[in-house]
């Protein structure tokens, strides 16, 4: 019975998804959301009282541990936001369909988190994105159909490269166990197949990591997704992709030089790809999904030198990135949800924010820079810090140098954001929903509170880091 | 046939497939460029288990798996192409990717 309980967040979204299954397709909009809520709730509640649990199940493929159970609480609580907040804010509320594919991609991004085989890592992420695929397509408008084919094509493209990279990495190291493939690589002189399998595997993880949630999307597709998919992709997608990320690369780390090169290549391209994109005058959410990129290339610049240091910094980044975007989403999230989802957000005319709108907005903006006060700003310190120690100051330099051009486009749009409109702005305002100002201003201030006293935030990951090799 | 071969004949499909599927503007072509990519991986890991002569067995289930999943796939991005075009009364203006 008790090894039972570590699998609790599993059975609550298996639950919750059988459910909301039998429930479509329905007519009434309110009960599906209230089961998808208190489902979501429940196994939040579930991953959280389980931090502490360690275990194995089939056959150690999948394991329940710290670092499991934490990504699952910040993939849920994406959920949450996601159904919470971004569905109620959409009238007349989302359809059966929309919550079990939300619940379905939560539980891939879930169960991935725990997954310590290549194959049924692959799996899962399968599962998730094709989950994510028909959620956005099924609530998008006929202008975003063109969007929802670049998400298709940007969804094909990692899994075949991930299939690849599976097959090479499988049949030169002979397992499919995360421990067995590290201690393959470790073994003899690495296959060059191996290698091959690995930067393949890692490619395709990058692209749904750093891509696949905005990019793809951006502008037509993010311009007409609902609230709902566009916060679920940006929070819990995001979060629970890049954990997964991390622990692959723990596991690859015997590959040693010629893996961190990859990566270093990786996170330069990344990088300059997101920062060329970027135009932060024009549209908001464009400026959002390139940052995106970004980020994820910067978590690379700590992954070079993979150890407890870099993974720990990487896990702090992660998370900061995802509650920095949820709070800069809900705000916008809100402003669609008023009738005005086609107004330029942060283009031109702009409508004045109010001061509940404007702050955690400004607050979200600043963390994903990386500017102080807040935990951006500590995150990208530790990120920077673990690659120079390691001896990759060159490559801590160039993200110092992205750093400090993000802060400034920013700082841009920050202005922007906050300016008064023109003649030609709308006359009201757009205001978020209550319930999203007040999660926004929550997680603006424990982002304002952790860039203060970074301490707690630092050890937990340290703990947690201890668990993702 | 040797590793090496085979190796290079699933990089040359590979490649193949991901060339297409950059060049399609239609999802059906780019479906079928991804099953290419997809048949590559295949190719890949029979190859590397077989040739190789070790985890025959390991290679065998990581096959099948992949077949499962390009099937799967495929079906998904067909379905939603289809419902699209019927939605449409279009196969290509309309249909998602376009």
């Amino acid at each position: 019975m008790s090894r039972v309980v570590g699998l609790a967040p599993e059975v609550a979204l298996v639950l919750t998804a059988i459910m909301l299954f039998v429930m479509m397709p329905g007519g009434s909009r309110r009960a599906p959301l209230v089961v998808a809520v208190v489902g979501g709730i429940v196994a939040l509640a579930a991953a959280v009282a389980t931090l502490g649990v360690g275990d194995e199940f089939l056959y150690v493929a999948y394991r329940v541990d710290a670092f499991s159970q934490a990504v699952k609480a910040v993939v849920l609580a994406g959920m949450l936001v996601a159904a919470g907040v971004g569905g109620t804010a959409t009238r007349p509320g989302p359809r059966a369909e929309e919550l079990f594919f939300l619940v379905v991609a939560a539980l891939g991004l879930a169960a991935a988190a725990s997954l310590a085989d290549t194959l049924a890592l692959f799996l899962a992420l399968e599962i998730a994105s094709a989950a994510m695929m028909a959620l956005a397509g099924l609530g998008i408008v006929a202008e975003g159909r063109r969007g929802w084919g670049r998400l298709v094509r940007t969804t094909l493209v990692p899994s075949a490269l991930g299939a690849l990279g599976l097959a090479l990495l499988t049949g030169a190291t002979g397992a499919t166990r995360l421990t067995d493939v590290t201690a393959a690589l470790a073994g003899d002189a690495a296959h060059p197949a191996a290698l091959a399998g690995a930067a393949l595997v890692l490619a395709g993880l990058l692209v749904r990591w750093g891509a696949a949630p905005f990019y793809a999307w951006c502008p037509w597709l993010m311009r007409d997704a609902s609230p709902l998919v566009a916060l679920f992709a940006g929070t819990a997608g995001w979060a629970g992709v890049g954990a997964v990320f991390v622990r692959l690369v723990l596991t690859f780390a015997p590959l040693g030089r010629p893996l961190a090169l990859f990566l270093a290549a990786a996170a330069a391209v990344a990088t300059l790809y997101g920062m060329l994109n970027i135009r932060p005058r024009r549209e908001a959410r464009c400026l959002l999904s390139y940052l995106s990129v970004v980020q994820a290339g910067l978590v690379l610049t700590a992954l070079v030198a993979p150890g407890v240091r870099s993974a720990a910094a990487a896990l702090v980044a992660i998370l900061v990135v995802a509650a920095a975007q949820t709070t800069v989403m809900l705000m916008l999230a809100g402003t669609w949800a008023e009738g005005t989802e086609r107004a330029p957000v942060d283009g031109n005319p702009t409508p004045r924010r109010p001061v509940a709108v404007s702050v955690p907005l400004v607050v979200g903006l600043l963390a994903l820079a990386g500017l102080p006060p807040t935990a951006g700003f500590t995150a990208r310190w530790h990120l920077l810090g673990a690659a120079w120690s390691e001896g990759w100051g060159w490559t801590a330099s160039f993200g110092l140098a992205v750093s400090a051009a993000l802060g400034v486009l920013v700082l841009v749009a920050v202005r922007a954001a906050l300016a008064r409109g023109g003649s030609g702005a709308m006359a009201d305002p757009p205001t978020p929903a209550r319930a999203a100002v007040i999660v926004a201003w929550v997680l603006a201030v424990l982002l304002f509170i952790f860039g203060l006293v970074p301490g707690p935030l630092d050890r937990g990951a340290e703990a947690l880091a201890r668990f993702v090799g | 046939m040797t590793l090496t071969y085979a190796l290079v004949v699933a990089a040359a499909l590979f490649a193949l497939g991901l060339g297409s599927f950059v060049g399609r503007r239609t999802m059906l072509g780019a479906l079928l460029a991804f099953e290419l990519m997809m048949a590559s991986a295949i190719l890949a890991v029979a190859a590397i288990t077989t040739l190789s002569g070790a985890q025959s067995a390991q290679g065998q289930v990581v096959a099948v798996v992949l077949v499962g999943a390009a099937t799967a796939a495929g079906v998904l991005v067909l379905g939603a192409y289809l419902a699209s075009a019927a939605g449409d009364g279009t196969a290509e203006e309309g249909a998602p990717g376009s």
